[in-house]
């Protein structure tokens, strides 16, 4: 409870001090009179800032909107902390009349589950909302179904979504500046007593510092102006068959690459695509297919996303792809010799897109043993691991261990921007280096013909399902990654299942902890480390990512060239295309080309 | 008959004339119009002053277009004339046995009232490469297992995987109408022909195909037309992606469909609409063109 | 001369045979062709997920091996996603909403129909030609084209509201843009062409209207032609997917179609469960064959001279 109360305390402080401006254009609710008369117990500022190291102190603890935090009449007086710069803050009471807000969304079973507990927590400290959570099932329908009801002036009042959809919402006029909620001075006083936050004040403000700047770059590429704040993140990871790599140990280090005595590759320095093309003879059986006895498989590294592999290695070798502006800028030698270079890569069997066995994902056939390792989302990872609920007689490495580590690089982590030389086949092509990983998932944004009570109440939402303790519950529930940088280093206990809680920091230490012991733990068999253990191996992963995220730009469609979400599903066409030899790399490229520019 | 019941006509006309005004015309006249409009924004409902023609020159230089009009053409052009050929051989032989032809053409007649979505569904899973029933039906005749529909697939197996679809979804209408028009034809032309003692590929020949010559032209006309509509076939043997390579097996409709579905981009309606006028014309081509080819050698 | 005969006749006779059992042959073969993709629609339904992946497929299954499990997960209820608090595949009510739409959709066909056939068929007026090719034209555009603008045209009828949308709005929506049929008019007309003309001048001097005698002989008499109409046209809705699932805002407003695809491709490894797909596919199609086989005879027959006559 003094925790609690600690942290309310602070949450109030850092809004009602840190805010800088006064809202300019957007209007507020003006249900209640405003009255610039801050309550005296609120003014003075708390004795401590959340007990994190390394991350900025701005934060504010999830833990305030919690229910179980109610301490609506004693509010403790405490020291002053430095501030910057103040304005005068707006005291306005909450407005309480009916409010209902749509929002559309593609979770599944799982994660709705999740998303309804956070909704009905929310519509607890806001008893006048009502939130309609609805599932449009995936991205393209959500974006269709979308534009559909913007164009008949009926959008919901939020909604999750790429960049590429929200560029095109904003080039429908269809979107909420978010810059004027963020930068709030309004506070208001929750005067209903049904609410579990009776009493409390909620600033409108949103401190940014605290979230991952990466997300931050993502969300404010229009114009540096934001339309939505990231919520559901993810990245690529890699997940890898260590049984097959434990019989190598040898032969991979003889080839100079770092490993363990139990097959372990190092997971804070990524596999080179260099090292990639050493590994494929070792760990690649001669034919297509899998040769069990020899710990071989028929392809080494399978990439899910054909269209991120095209996105990453224009990234990884600085071949021009797309930029914020729109420019389709694919038409040059590098991408050229990239196309060349993958479809070598190909050839070799080095890396193989999932469409080979007619799969959408590679999932199936990394369980199966028809390929090494695979090129995967960090919201995906369950579905990489073999269990007793596969059809044994498929896995034809049985119920092998799985390992993540990160997507491969141009160069290694020291080398970033030099110039390297790969070989395809027998052709040798010089790019510039960089590191790259592919930063995805979904953002929150909010449209703007809601009403001014619901795009305020809306924001809140955003707000809620943002804090430092909601990201992390939301991020170790779905394999998502959190936000926030607070939310890394986060100590609050957040209960899993109904018998098992744990911190981020006891979370990531899992995979931390098994990874220091080279495999060999003595955690009993009923331990929940186990059932978390590949979830935390991803976010570990991720994490180490974090310094080299980057994100896609978004842009809508120009007259005569096409938007980023038709310039990433042809860029997957056309390494599909390039697999399938039916069209040369030079072919495939002037298809995609043709597709973009007209 | 009077001629002075004009009003009295089109007040009968009237229910489906409105209905086909607003949902049919109307449409169509402004597809026509969006045809020619520069920067069309649907969702903006804005578009840049004047007329163009742009549109159209954009859409056959697309890539896929041209593939598209491949897809349509070959598809047209190869499965319409098998399944008359197959259909009428059938319906000649339900008619030349004496029992079980009832039981037969109830058979043959199932494909017409089954959900198209349903059965390409079930046909996708029988070219599936791994564990389809194809290949293991070629498998008996010694033929390796090979990609009909799948990513590895050339674009002639796609292609046979769809044309197979296609006739089999096609042959039940035609054996139909094929039979019925056999039983309608004069009995006396077969007993005359047989105590000519002509065999039965002259019969066939001379007697039975020019009989049928009307039925013929028209069921060509209203397949052909069928034909490059082609879009339910190729989204339930290979899903969204149209093809094994994306788009491989795209049609004209498909492109069209494409389009319009990403609406919500400057200018993609605009080409949706062009490419559906390139259509209608194409269309009316081939059926103008057919009837007058036609004309000279059907029997009426 | 009569050894010859003889001869000849055996021979004939032979000959027939020898032929009646290649046409057999070759309409069985048809019939196997035809039938397979029925079979395995229904095999793979009743298989489990490791009997469908097996390599060589399963030819036959005994029936106590049948898996039914893939039919009840098709039952369950769901709890979240676009079907939440609905079965996985929502068969009844997809069924309750494909039957009403189909029903309203030819109740409005019929009655446009008839109507417009009388009229080319029947009444002379200016432009009837010209009307005519025109009507005939449009059956050569592909509807695509027409969706966005009826999508507009509905919205602005009132019928599509993303957050108000009632069930009835819904099925207005569904059926109104499809209550004429160019096709059906053009094969009544024929019929009704082919009724004597002796009988319209009789009925004129006996003054009966151009309304009565339509309702009173004409209707009649073209009876079977309109049973046929109306057989053909409730299968359309089996088959409408896209606008259904365009129009529809919420999900329990939409046709069987729409239920086949994608619920059963798992969204996050991309891979269809078979089964289950199958299993939907033969719900489908079952009804529809019931339908065939109580109505064979006026739909056989009504097709194939919808085939003819045109």
């Amino acid at each position: 409870m003094k925790k609690a109360l600690l942290a309310f305390v602070t949450f109030v402080f850092v809004f009602v001090v840190g805010c800088v401006n006064i809202v300019t254009t957007e209007p507020l609710p003006t249900t209640a009179a405003p009255t610039t008369l801050a309550p005296t117990t609120t003014t003075t500022a708390p004795t401590t800032l959340p007990p994190t190291t390394g991350v900025p102190t701005t934060t504010y603890s999830g833990q305030t909107f919690a229910p179980t935090t109610v301490a609506p009449t004693t509010i403790p007086t405490t020291t002053a902390t430095p501030t910057t710069t103040t304005t005068p803050k707006i005291y306005m009471d909450l407005p309480d009349e009916d409010v209902e807000i749509s929002f559309w969304h593609i979770y599944g079973l799982t994660k709705s589950a999740l998303l309804d507990e956070l909704i009905e927590e929310f519509e607890a400290m806001f008893p006048n909302v009502t939130i309609v959570s609805s599932s449009q099932s995936t991205y393209p329908t959500l974006r269709d179904t979308v534009n559909q009801a913007i164009m008949v002036n009926q959008a919901p009042t939020m909604a999750l979504g790429y960049p590429d959809h929200f560029a095109m919402y904003l080039s429908a006029n269809a979107v909420q500046k978010l810059d004027n909620y963020i930068n709030s001075n309004v506070v208001y006083e929750v005067t209903d007593s049904a609410s579990s936050i009776f009493g409390e004040y909620v600033p409108v403000s949103l401190d940014l510092e605290d979230f991952v700047p990466g997300y931050l770059e993502e969300n404010n590429q229009f114009s540096g102006i934001y339309y939505s704040l990231p919520f559901s993140k993810s990245s690529e990871v890699v997940a890898v068959n260590r049984t097959v790599l434990k019989n190598h140990v040898a032969a991979i280090r003889a080839a100079g690459i770092e490993i363990s005595d139990n097959g372990f590759l190092s997971h804070d320095q990524p596999l080179t695509l260099v090292q990639l093309q050493t590994l494929t003879p070792i760990l690649v059986n001669a034919t297509a297919s899998t040769n069990v006895s020899a710990f071989k498989c028929g392809y080494l590294m399978n990439y899910d996303s054909s269209a991120n592999m095209f996105i990453n290695f224009s990234r990884l070798l600085n071949a021009p792809y797309t930029n914020t502006a729109g420019d389709i800028l694919i038409n040059n030698q590098t991408t050229k010799d990239m196309l060349n270079y993958i479809n070598a890569l190909f050839t070799a069997r080095t890396f193989v897109l999932p469409t080979v066995w007619g799969e959408d994902y590679g999932s199936a056939n990394f369980k199966n043993g028809d390929v090494c390792m695979t090129v995967t989302s960090s919201a995906g990872v369950s579905y990489n691991i073999p269990s007793s609920a596969d059809t044994q007689a498929n896995l034809k490495f049985g119920i092998f261990d799985v390992d993540y580590i990160g997507v491969p690089q141009s160069v290694g982590l020291e080398n970033n921007n030099t110039p390297v030389t790969l070989n395809g086949g027998s052709t040798p092509y010089t790019f510039t280096g960089s590191l790259s990983a592919v930063q995805q998932g979904g953002n929150v944004g909010i449209f703007n013909k809601a009403t001014t009570n619901e795009k305020l109440f809306a924001w809140l939402f955003i707000k809620w399902l943002t804090t430092s303790e909601n990201s992390a519950r939301w991020a170790m529930d779905t394999g998502y990654l959190p936000v926030r940088m607070s939310s890394y280093v986060s100590d609050v206990e957040i209960d899993l299942t109904s018998t098992y809680s744990t911190t981020f920091v006891d979370f990531m230490g899992i995979a931390q902890e098994y990874w220091a012991n080279d495999g060999v733990v003595d955690w009993p068999i009923t331990s929940e480390k186990w059932d978390y253990l590949h979830n935390s191996m991803v976010t570990n992963i991720c994490a180490e990512q974090t310094g080299y995220y980057r994100f896609d730009p978004g842009f809508a469609a120009k007259s005569r060239s096409a938007g980023s979400a038709k310039a990433r599903d042809e860029a997957g066409d056309c390494l599909e295309r390039i697999y399938s030899k039916e069209y040369s790399p030079e072919q495939a490229l002037a298809i995609m080309l043709n597709q973009l520019v007209w | 008959m009077e001629t002075k019941n004009n009003w009295r006509a089109w007040l009968y006309l009237a229910p489906m004339l409105i209905l086909m005004a607003v949902f049919t015309f109307y449409p169509l006249f402004n597809a026509f119009i969006i045809s020619f409009y520069k920067d069309y924004q649907p969702l903006l409902n804005q578009r840049a002053p004047g007329m163009t023609l742009d549109n159209y020159s954009i859409v056959v230089n697309n890539y896929f277009f041209k593939q598209a009009l491949k897809n349509t053409f070959t598809l047209a052009f190869i499965s319409v004339p098998i399944s008359i050929v197959l259909s009428l051989f059938i319906a000649v032989a339900l008619n030349s046995i004496p029992r079980l032809k009832a039981f037969f053409q109830t058979i043959f007649f199932l494909p017409y009232v089954t959900n198209g979505i349903a059965v390409g569904m079930a046909f996708a899973v029988i070219f599936h490469r791994n564990y389809g029933l194809f290949n293991q039906f070629l498998s008996w005749f010694g033929v390796a297992p090979v990609d009909w529909i799948g990513s590895t697939a050339t674009w002639g197996k796609q292609m046979t995987a769809l044309m197979i679809f296609t006739i089999w979804d096609s042959l039940a209408f035609k054996i139909l109408v094929f039979a019925s028009g056999l039983t309608n034809i004069d009995k006396q032309y077969y007993d005359a022909a047989r105590i000519d003692s002509a065999s039965k590929w002259t019969i066939f020949k001379r007697i039975t195909v020019p009989l049928l010559s009307p039925l013929i032209l028209y069921i060509s006309i209203t397949s052909m037309i069928g034909a490059l509509k082609a879009y339910n076939s190729i989204i339930a043997l290979f899903g969204e992606s149209l093809g094994g390579r994306p788009r491989d097996m795209i049609t004209i409709v498909a492109f069209v469909y494409q389009y319009r579905a990403d609406y919500a981009n400057i200018g993609f309606y605009s080409y949706a609409a062009a490419g559906a006028i390139i259509l209608f014309m194409i269309t009316l081509a081939f059926t103008g063109l057919q009837t007058i080819v036609s004309r000279k050698r059907v029997h009426y | 001369m009569a050894e010859v005969y003889v001869k000849n006749e055996l021979s004939y006779k032979a000959k027939k045979t020898i032929f009646h059992i290649l046409v057999y042959a070759f309409l069985i073969l048809i019939t196997i062709s035809v039938l397979i993709p029925f079979y395995w629609m229904l095999l793979t339904s009743v298989k489990t997920q490791v009997m469908i992946e097996q390599v060589p497929p399963l030819l036959f299954l005994k029936p106590a091996d049948w898996e039914i499990n893939n039919y009840k997960l098709l039952f369950e209820v769901v709890q979240s996603g676009p079907r939440r608090g609905q079965p996985l595949f929502p068969f009844f009510t997809y069924m309750k909403n494909t039957i009403l739409v189909s029903v309203i959709t030819t109740v409005g066909t019929t009655i446009t129909t008839i109507l417009a056939a009388y009229a080319f068929a029947r009444l002379r007026f200016k432009g009837s030609n010209l009307v005519f090719v025109i009507l005939i034209a449009t059956m050569m555009i592909p509807g695509e084209i027409f969706i966005l603008t009826n999508f507009l045209t509905v919205y602005r009828l009132g019928w599509y509201d993303v957050f108000n949308q009632t069930y009835w709005d819904a099925v207005l929506a569904m059926t109104i843009p499809f209550m004429t049929s160019v096709f059906y008019m053009f094969y009544l007309r024929q019929t009704f062409k082919q009724i004597p003309n002796e009988l319209y001048f009789a009925a004129k001097v006996d003054g009966t209207t151009d309304f009565q005698y339509l309702w009173k002989i004409m209707v009649p008499v073209a009876m079977p032609t309109i049973v046929t109409i109306i057989i053909l046209n409730s299968m359309g809705a089996w088959n409408a997917y896209i606008w259904p699932n365009m129009i529809a805002t919420r999900d329990e407003y939409r046709l069987v179609s729409n239920g086949l695809r994608g619920a059963f491709t798992d969204s996050s490894t991309g891979r269809t469960d078979f089964g289950q797909q199958m299993a939907s596919a033969v719900l489908v199609t079952v009804p529809l064959l019931i339908l065939f086989f109580v109505f064979r005879k006026q739909i056989m027959r009504g097709v194939s001279r919808s085939g003819i006559k045109g």
